[in-house]
């Protein structure tokens, strides 16, 4: 555990650290604050459905492809390229305390680029109207549980390759598969089988639901799930080197 | 303090440690020599526990390596061969932070190793340097400050005065001549010189395995220090062999008329 905490903090420094990472913090602020603002137009004003028509927005959906990746693709890859890794290795901790603490810290950071937003309820309150906080921490909890997910896919990517750009590609194109690809196998897919599974699991579907207010603990247990998994592909990628 | 049996490592078929075994006591500093390729870092490697051996056996201070792999990464001190840092750390705070992820978890005594690694590898003027702004001399310091910082029995540094300027060189060799007095020490170079300066004893490897392994004494003829002439005799001996062998083959190729192409 304190090897964990040691590491993370690391990692989440590493990120804090990288000029890069106020770029992606002001790309996310400015596309989140302005397509809410256009949702909030588009639906006359109505903050309920404002936040469901936001959470329909593909370029908003499209950022949560892309920023995960951007904050996990240099957690392994890099210590891979530069040779930190092998530092780190000999160090006395665990293959596993390695991947968790990079999770860790990368998730920590994708949550703390939400805490800006807390704004636009508040400022909303201020101009008079009154969001639903229930439905706002309903939404909040859905962004985390799938943040988690695509943040435990960029460090699988990251753990599997040395290279940083690669690293990212793979993993937004992965996001990009289970954000809308999985859409396409629930209505085109010729086995009913996978038809009855992807619908379960079609992720704008589930925002929308989060958008709305209702927190559904299966679509929390199905990204809790997946995260576990990615994690422990990429534990696994690590320990490969102990077989070849 | 560190027992090798019957090492192998094999990658892809490619055997690049081939059955060594040695066996170093408490307090020898131990000087690993051998070309590129010898299969001097992959040792190395396997003691640290970086990866396991394809067979065979490592025990340091009494522990097996693979098996009780951590409590054995905490006795050694390490220092790899191309000295990767964190560049965008302070020196104090890297040797903080690596001092708590090997097991210095009390405040005042990490406090205590830090300062004692930053005074004994003079780097006291680069306390809050970013390590990313220091020269390579003062890169290698860190390194070697790095792997002292938990207070290791055991040193193994993988050629530490590699892309040094030559008074940067003298300084790391006083260094680690220094630490020899505390520490059981392996040390691979290329550098014959700083193993005849350094080192109780040499071990010469060759196409991953030990071609050689003796005291400093022992490479000496009519009491003079024939370490060059050992080494050279090991892979050139190896490379007229090899093309020794592969003539007749080279003959018979030519006698067969060229039928192969």
């Amino acid at each position: 555990m304190r090897n964990l905490v040691t590491l993370s903090r690391r990692e989440l420094g590493a990120i804090a650290f990288a000029p890069s990472s106020y770029w992606i913090l002001g790309l996310f602020l400015f596309v989140v604050a302005y397509f809410f603002r256009l949702s909030l137009v588009a639906v006359g004003g109505d903050i309920t459905q404002s936040y469901r028509s936001f959470a329909s927005v593909v370029y908003f959906q499209l950022l949560l492809c892309v920023v995960p990746p951007l904050l996990t693709m240099r957690s392994i890859a890099s210590e891979r390229h530069s040779g930190t890794f092998e530092m780190l290795m000999t160090a006395p901790v665990t293959d596993r305390q390695v991947v968790l603490s990079k999770f860790a810290g990368a998730f920590a950071f994708y949550a703390a680029l939400w805490l800006p937003t807390i704004v636009i309820p508040i400022a909303l309150f201020q101009f008079g109207a009154y969001p639903d906080f229930g439905q706002v921490i309903a939404f909040t909890i859905g962004l985390l549980g799938l943040g988690a997910f695509f943040v435990s896919i960029g460090i699988f990517t990251s753990s599997v390759t040395p290279k940083i750009q690669a690293a990212f590609f793979i993993a937004f194109v992965l996001n990009v598969f289970f954000l809308f690809g999985v859409a396409g196998l629930a209505w085109l897919s010729p086995s009913e089988v996978v038809r009855d599974w992807a619908s379960a699991l079609i992720i704008p579907q589930h925002l929308d639901e989060f958008a709305r207010g209702i927190v559904d603990v299966r679509y929390l247990v199905f990204y809790a799930t997946a995260t576990a998994f990615f994690l422990f592909l990429a534990v696994r990628s690590l320990e490969s080197r102990q077989w070849r | 303090m560190i027992d090798v049996e019957h090492l192998v490592k094999r990658f892809s078929g490619f055997a690049a440690v081939d059955g060594i075994s040695f066996h170093v006591p408490r307090g020898q500093i131990v000087g690993f020599l051998g070309p590129n390729g010898a299969g001097k870092t992959t040792t190395m490697r396997i003691l640290t526990g970086f990866f396991p051996p394809t067979s065979g056996s490592v025990r340091i201070d009494g522990l097996d390596a693979v098996r009780d792999s951590l409590a054995v990464r905490r006795r050694i001190g390490y220092l790899p061969e191309s000295n990767p840092l964190y560049t965008d750390m302070r020196v104090v705070e890297y040797l903080d932070y690596r001092a708590r992820l090997k097991g210095v978890v009390e405040r005042r005594r990490r406090h205590e190793r830090v300062g004692h690694v930053v005074d004994r590898c003079g780097l006291a003027s680069m306390r809050r340097r970013l390590i990313g702004q220091l020269s390579k001399g003062y890169r290698q310091r860190v390194g070697i400050a790095d792997s002292l910082v938990h207070d290791p029995p055991v040193l193994i540094l993988d050629e530490p005065t590699v892309g040094l300027d030559p008074s940067q060189i003298r300084e790391i060799r006083d260094l680690v001549r220094d630490l020899g007095q505390s520490h059981t020490v392996m040390l691979s170079t290329h550098i014959l010189q700083e193993v005849e300066m350094v080192c109780d004893r040499v071990m010469i490897l060759f196409a991953g395995k030990i071609a050689r392994d003796g005291a400093m004494d022992d490479y000496r003829e009519d009491g003079v220090l024939q370490l060059e002439d050992a080494f050279l005799r090991i892979v050139h001996g190896a490379s007229s062999a090899a093309q020794a062998s592969s003539q007749p083959e080279s003959r018979a190729s030519a006698a067969g008329g060229g039928r192969a192409s």
